[in-house]
C-alpha cells in the first residue's frame, strides 16, 4: 500500500530535549540530514529547544516550510510546537537502525539515564530496560568522576585508555564510588588507574543493565557518553563485543524523531 | 592476605577437613543416596535418619561470600532477571545454578529433592521455588507460623501434622523408610552436639572471652551442616576441649581484652577478618551474639515429631521483636557486655528490619550503648568503607570514654 | 494516594480517595474504623465484628518520622503507613490488622506494638502454605482465635448469622465489582481504578449502592479497535498516575492480576457453607498471592489465563521497589509470557512516583504494542529508504565490518 510522495523540498525536524542537552535534526524528504544542533538544554529545556530549532533553520539549505516535527526527550510533553511526541526508546531505535540497519542492541548512555533496547530485524522496538533511578552508568557519574580525579571531563576516557591496569571500585552507588576512588588517590594511585577503575564501573553497570533484555549484536552504542573512548573499550573488554559507535551519537534521538515525522507528515 | 588479629585455634585444621570431606562426600561419596538440600532451619533429623545425603546452599553462599565471589554470582543472578534488592544468599545461589564453572567448587551438585522451612524467612520459599523451577525437583515446604506471641496448641499440631506429611512425602520421594528407633538416635546426637556447642560458647563469660565472633562464625558451621552425625559430636568435643583450656589459662582470643561486645545478625563474610579487626584496634572483643546461639535448642525427647515441631517452630527468627530484645538484653547481661554491634543486613529482612525497635529496647533495659552497621552478609558490593570505619571509631571512642 | 484528584471524568465524589484517612469519620459518620493491610485479612470477620474495615495503602509526602523505626531497604507501604501511624493520622481506626503475609509486614506488627504500645495491632497468623493436608483445620482455628480476640480486646461478638450476614455482603461486593469491569469500554481506566480501590477504603455497603447505581445505566461494550489492551499485573496499584497514563496514551486496561484489582474480588466465598468453614475455603481456594505457597505454575497460568480472557495485547508489571514475594515471582512470570510471545515491561514504585519517568516507559510499551500492529508502515518506510538510499545501507553495513572497531560513517 503506497502512500503519497512528498515535494522534494520537504523538510521533518526532530527534537529531542534531554535534561542536560537539546539536540536538532532537520531531514529532507530523502532522509538526508540537512542540519543538526546540540546545546546545554539550561532550565526546563523549552526555551533553549525553540532557540535551536530557529538556529537550525536559519543554519540549513533554504527549503520548504517544516512539514512535521516529532519532539522527544525528558521535556517533550511540554513542548507544544511539535506536531506529535514519541518516546526517546522508540526515537533512538528508529535512529540506531537507520544508521545501522543491522543493529540489534541500542545502549543508550544520557545525561541522566541509560537505556537498552533490543530491536527486530524490520527495526521495531522489540524489547527495552532503563535506569533512571540512579546516575551509576550515566554522565553524571563520569562528570562526578572527573571532578573528583581533577580532569576535564573530554579526558576522562583517554585518561584511562593510559591505564596500566585498572583498580577495583566496587560500589554500585555514585556517591560511594567516588569515595572509593578519592581513596585510592589518597593512597597514592595513579589517576589513569582509578580512571580505568571508573570506567570498568560503569560499563558492568551498564552490562548489567543490558543482560536484562539481552545483547544480541550488531550493538550499537549512542549518546554524548559514547565520545569517550575510554568506556567504549572498557564496554566491549567486559561485554566481550564489538561495539558500532555513530560519528555523531548524540543526535540519534533527534534523527530518529525527524524520521518518524518524516513517515507521519507525508500522509 | 588480610592478617588475622586473633589468636587462632587448633582445631581449625580439623575443622576445615571436616567441611571439605561434608562437600566431598556430598558430591562423590553418595553412592546411590539421594540429595536433598535444606533450608539451615529444616529438620534435617528426619532425613538424616533415612539415610538421605543433605546440603544447605546457605553454608554454600556463605562461602562464596567469604572468598569475595557473591557478587560476581549475583551479578549472572540479576542478568537473569532477579532483583538486586533480593536476598544475597538467593542471588548467589542462584547465580551458581545458572552459571556453574564460575561458581567455587563449580556448585553444588543437583538435588533431588528440596525442603525449605519458613521458620527463618519467607524468602527461602521464593528461592527454593526458582530452583524447584529450575531443576524441575519437587519441593516440600514446611509452614511454621511466626510468633508474634506464646506458641499455641494449634499452631504446635499445624506443625505436627505437615512433619508427618514430610515425613511420607520424603519417603515416597526417595524409596526409603523412616525407621523412629533411627530418628531417635539421630535426636539424641543432635541434641548432644548442640549442648556441647552450647557450653563452647557460653565459656566465652571468661574475662578474657577464648573466642571472638569470627570464630563463633566459622564453628558454627558443622552444627549447622554436621548435626545429627557423629563428625560434628567428635569435633565439638575436641573444639570444647581446647576452647576449655584456653580460659584454664586465661588465653584470650585477642591480645588484650578490654572491651566485650555482643553482635547481632548474620556476619558480614566478604570481610570476615578485615571488619572485626578494626575493633581489635580498640581491643574489643565480640564474645557472644545472636546468630550462632540459633543452634542451641534441644529437642524434647518423648514424642519426637511433636519435639522437633517444637524447637523448629520456636526457633528465635520466629519469635516477635519483644522476645528477641529480652533475648539480647539477657545475653548482654549474662555475657558481661559493654556494648553491642548490629549488623544491619541488606539481604535478610526478618534479622533487620526490626533492629530499631530492639536496639531502642535493648538500650532502655540495659542502659548499655548500641551502634548500626548498614552492609549485606554476601554481596560485597554493599559495603562502604570509609562510612563503616567512621561509625565504629566513634562508637568505640565513646565507649572509651565511659 | 497522590494523583487520584487529576484527570478528566473522575467521579468527584471520589475525590477523598486522594487522602483517605483525613476526616474519614467525619465522611463516614457512626463506622467503626478498623484497619488492614491486605487481601488475606478476613474483612467479613471484621464486618461481623460490627467494624468497618479500611485498607492501608501508600501515601505520598515526606517520610521523616519512619526513619527511626525502620532502614531505608523497606518498602514503600511500610514505611509511608508507619509515617502516618506515628503522626496520629490513623488514631481514627480502633486498631490495625496485621494478617500474615510477607516478612516485611511480620516485622512492621511487631514494630508498631512497640513503637506505640497502647496501640491495638492484633494479627491473624494464616498459614503460608496452603495446600496443605493440615492448613484447613489451622486456618478455622486461627480464624475462631481471632474472633474470641476481638471479642476480648472490643467487646464485639461474633455470631454465625452475623458472619454470614458479612460474607453476604462482600460477595454482593465482589460481584459488582466483577460487572464493573465488563464496562472496560465505558469508563476510564482511571475511573475503574477509582471505583475499584474505594471499595477498599469506604463502607462496603456504601460502596456497593455506589456501584450499584452506577452500573444501572451503562451497557457493557467493546473498545476501540486501535486502542491497544494492556493488563496490569503486580500488587498493589495505590496510585492513579498509571491508569491515568494509560488513558491519556491512547491505551485501556483490559484487565489487571493486582491485589487491589481482580485478586480481590475474584472467587465469591461459599455461602452454603458455616460462616467459619466458608471463610476458610475462599482464602485458601482464592487466587494466590507471591507470598503464599500452593505450587510451582498456578500464578503463571492465571496470568497467562488472564491476558488470554482480556485479548490484552501486552503485560505491565507494577512492582514495589523492596517487595521479595513479587521481585522473585517475576521472573517465572516473564518467562511465561516470553514462551507465548506477550511483550511485557515492568514499572518499578517506590515512595515516590516520578511520573515523567513512568510516563516515558509506559509511553514507550504503547509505542512498542502499537507498531507490531502498524508493522505495515514500517516495512513501507524501510522499503522507501532503501530505494533512495541503498547505498548508503550498504556502505553503513559494510563499514562495520572494518577492523578498525567498526566506525559507522554518515
Amino acid at each position: 500500500m503506497r502512500t503519497a510522495s512528498l515535494s522534494p523540498g520537504a523538510r521533518f525536524l526532530g527534537v529531542d530535549i534531554g535534561s542536560l542537552t537539546v539536540k536538532v535534526v532537520l531531514i529532507g524528504s530523502d532522509a538526508s540530514i540537512l542540519g543538526r544542533a546540540v546545546v546545554p538544554a539550561g532550565y526546563g529545556g523549552q526555551e533553549a529547544a525553540a532557540r535551536l530549532v530557529q538556529q537550525v533553520l536559519e543554519g540549513a539549505p533554504p527549503g520548504d516550510r517544516v512539514a512535521y516535527t516529532v519532539v522527544t526527550g525528558y521535556g517533550r510533553v511540554r513542548y507544544a510546537a511539535a506536531d506529535e511526541e514519541l518516546s526517546e526508546i522508540s526515537c533512538h531505535a528508529r535512529g540506531a537502525y537507520h544508521l545501522c540497519p543491522a543493529a540489534r542492541t541500542v545502549i543508550d548512555m544520557g545525561g541522566q539515564d541509560s537505556k537498552v533496547i533490543r530491536i527486530d530485524a524490520a527495526g521495531r522496538v522489540h524489547d527495552f530496560a532503563m535506569n533512571d533511578k540512579c546516575a551509576a552508568g550515566t554522565g553524571r557519574f563520569l562528570e562526578v568522576m572527573a571532578g573528583a580525579l581533577g580532569v576535564p571531563v573530554a579526558e576522562l576516557g583517554d585518561l584511562a585508555l593510559q591505564s596500566r591496569g585498572a583498580l577495583s571500585i566496587s560500589s554500585t552507588c555514585t556517591v560511594f564510588a567516588e569515595s572509593e576512588a578519592i581513596s585510592h588517590m589518597a593512597r597514592g594511585a595513579r589517576r589513569e588507574d582509578v580512571a580505568a577503575g571508573l570506567h570498568q564501573a560503569i560499563a558492568s553497570r551498564v552490562l548489567g543493565l543490558a543482560a536484562r533484555v539481552g545483547v544480541e549484536p550488531a550493538v550499537m552504542l549512542t549518546g554524548g557518553v559514547a565520545l569517550n573512548a575510554g568506556l567504549v573499550a572498557a564496554l566491549e573488554k567486559l561485554g566481550a563485543c564489538r561495539l558500532t559507535v555513530p560519528l555523531d551519537p548524540q543526535v540519534v534521538g533527534a534523527l530518529g524523531a525527524a524520521l518518524f515525522a518524516r513517515q507521519k507528515g507525508r500522509r | 592476605m588480610v592478617e588475622r588479629r586473633y589468636k587462632k585455634l587448633n582445631t581449625s585444621a580439623e575443622l576445615q577437613r571436616l567441611m571439605q570431606w561434608y562437600y566431598a562426600s556430598a558430591r562423590y561419596l553418595r553412592v546411590g543416596r539421594p540429595l536433598a538440600w535444606l533450608t539451615s532451619g529444616a529438620p534435617v533429623e528426619v532425613l538424616r535418619a533415612m539415610g538421605v545425603t543433605v546440603l544447605y546452599p546457605e553454608n554454600y553462599t556463605a562461602l562464596c561470600g567469604a572468598r569475595r565471589e557473591g557478587a560476581a554470582l549475583c551479578q549472572v543472578a540479576e542478568a537473569h532477571g532477579y532483583s538486586q534488592d533480593l536476598c544475597s544468599y538467593a542471588r548467589t545461589d542462584l547465580g551458581s545454578i545458572f552459571d556453574g564453572e564460575r561458581a567455587p567448587m563449580h556448585g553444588l551438585p543437583r538435588p533431588d529433592l528440596l525442603i525449605a522451612c519458613n521458620n527463618i524467612c519467607g524468602t527461602v520459599i521464593k528461592w527454593y521455588e526458582a530452583v524447584a523451577r529450575l531443576y524441575s525437583v519437587p519441593l516440600f515446604v514446611l509452614d511454621t507460623p511466626f510468633l508474634h506471641d506464646q506458641v499455641s496448641e494449634s499452631c504446635l499440631s499445624f506443625v505436627v501434622a505437615q512433619m508427618e506429611d514430610m515425613v511420607r512425602w520424603v519417603e515416597r520421594v526417595t524409596g526409603r523408610h523412616l525407621d523412629m528407633q533411627r530418628l531417635r538416635e539421630t535426636v539424641r546426637l543432635a541434641n548432644e552436639t548442640t549442648v556441647l556447642w552450647g557450653e563452647i560458647r557460653a565459656l566465652c563469660k571468661a574475662r578474657p572471652s577464648p573466642l571472638n565472633a569470627p570464630d563463633l562464625f566459622i564453628n558454627m558451621a558443622p552444627i549447622v551442616v554436621l548435626r545429627g552425625t557423629r563428625s560434628a559430636l567428635r569435633f565439638y568435643r575436641h573444639l570444647l576441649a581446647e576452647v576449655e583450656q584456653r580460659v584454664r589459662h586465661g588465653v584470650g582470643a585477642i591480645a588484650v581484652e578490654k572491651r566485650r561486645l555482643l553482635w547481632d545478625n548474620i556476619a558480614i563474610w566478604h570481610h570476615l577478618y578485615r571488619f572485626y579487626n578494626y575493633f581489635v584496634d580498640y581491643g574489643a572483643c565480640f564474645v557472644v551474639d545472636t546468630y550462632t546461639g540459633g543452634w542451641s535448642q534441644c529437642m524434647p525427647e518423648g514424642d519426637l515429631l511433636r519435639g522437633i515441631a517444637e524447637a523448629y517452630a520456636t526457633v528465635f527468627l520466629n519469635q516477635s521483636l519483644k522476645h528477641r530484645s529480652e533475648m539480647m538484653a539477657g545475653l548482654m547481661s549474662e555475657y558481661g557486655v559493654d556494648g553491642f554491634v548490629m549488623h544491619c543486613n541488606r539481604s535478610c529482612k526478618p534479622y533487620s528490619l526490626g533492629q530499631y525497635a530492639i536496639r531502642r529496647e535493648v538500650m532502655q533495659r540495659t542502659g548499655l550503648p548500641g551502634l548500626v552497621i548498614e552492609a549485606d552478609m554476601c554481596d560485597e558490593r554493599s559495603y562502604a568503607e570509609e562510612p563503616i570505619r567512621t561509625r565504629i571509631q566513634a562508637f568505640m571512642e565513646s565507649l572509651g570514654e565511659r | 494516594m497522590r494523583g487520584a484528584m487529576q484527570g478528566p471524568g473522575q467521579p468527584t465524589h471520589l475525590d477523598w480517595i486522594a487522602d483517605p484517612y483525613r476526616e474519614w469519620s467525619a465522611r463516614f459518620p457512626g463506622r467503626r474504623a478498623f484497619g488492614y493491610f491486605c487481601t488475606y485479612a478476613p474483612l467479613e470477620l471484621l464486618h461481623s465484628a460490627g467494624f468497618a474495615p479500611v485498607r492501608l495503602m501508600q501515601s505520598s509526602g515526606a517520610v521523616r518520622l519512619a526513619d527511626a523505626h525502620l532502614p531505608s531497604f523497606s518498602c514503600a507501604l511500610a514505611r509511608t503507613t508507619t509515617e502516618r501511624f506515628l503522626r496520629g493520622e490513623l488514631d481514627f481506626l480502633e486498631g490495625v490488622l496485621f494478617a500474615h503475609t510477607c516478612d516485611t509486614l511480620q516485622c512492621l506488627a511487631d514494630i508498631w506494638r512497640m513503637a506505640k504500645v497502647h496501640s491495638q495491632v492484633p494479627t491473624f497468623s494464616l498459614p503460608t502454605v496452603l495446600n496443605g493436608s493440615a492448613s484447613r483445620n489451622y486456618l478455622i482455628e486461627e480464624l475462631r482465635r481471632l474472633a474470641d480476640e476481638l471479642v476480648v480486646r472490643f467487646g464485639t461478638p461474633v455470631t454465625e448469622n452475623a458472619l454470614r450476614a458479612s460474607i453476604a455482603v462482600y460477595n454482593r461486593q465482589r460481584r459488582l465489582l466483577a460487572r464493573l469491569q465488563l464496562r472496560v469500554a465505558q469508563i476510564t481506566a482511571q475511573q475503574m481504578w477509582s471505583l475499584t480501590v474505594a471499595g477498599m477504603l469506604m463502607p462496603v455497603d456504601e460502596h456497593c449502592s455506589l456501584l450499584e447505581s452506577l452500573l444501572s445505566d451503562k451497557e457493557a461494550g467493546k473498545p476501540g479497535a486501535c486502542a491497544p489492551g494492556i493488563l496490569l499485573a503486580g500488587a498493589v496499584l495505590d496510585d492513579a498516575l498509571i491508569p491515568r497514563l494509560v488513558d491519556e496514551l491512547g491505551a485501556f486496561v483490559a484487565g489487571d492480576d493486582l491485589c487491589t484489582g481482580s485478586r480481590y474480588w475474584d472467587v465469591l466465598t461459599d455461602e452454603s457453607l458455616a460462616g467459619f468453614d466458608a471463610l476458610a475455603e475462599r482464602y485458601l481456594r482464592r487466587v494466590s498471592c507471591p507470598a503464599k505457597y500452593t505450587d510451582l505454575a498456578e500464578r503463571a497460568e492465571r496470568l497467562l489465563g488472564r491476558v488470554r480472557a482480556t485479548g490484552a495485547r501486552g503485560v505491565v508489571f507494577v512492582l514495589p521497589k523492596f517487595c521479595d514475594p513479587h521481585a522473585f515471582d517475576y521472573v517465572p512470570l516473564a518467562l511465561a509470557l516470553d514462551r507465548e510471545g506477550i511483550p511485557h515491561t515492568r514499572l518499578e514504585t517506590d515512595v515516590t512516583l516520578p511520573a515523567a519517568q513512568v510516563r516515558t516507559r509506559l509511553q514507550a510499551f504503547v509505542e512498542m504494542l502499537r507498531s507490531t500492529v502498524a508493522s505495515d508502515l514500517n516495512h513501507e518506510v524501510r522499503n522507501d529508504d532503501a530505494q533512495g538510499g541503498q547505498e548508503d545501507a550498504d556502505r553503513t553495513i559494510a563499514q562495520t565490518e572494518t577492523p578498525d572497531g567498526g566506525r559507522v560513517r554518515e
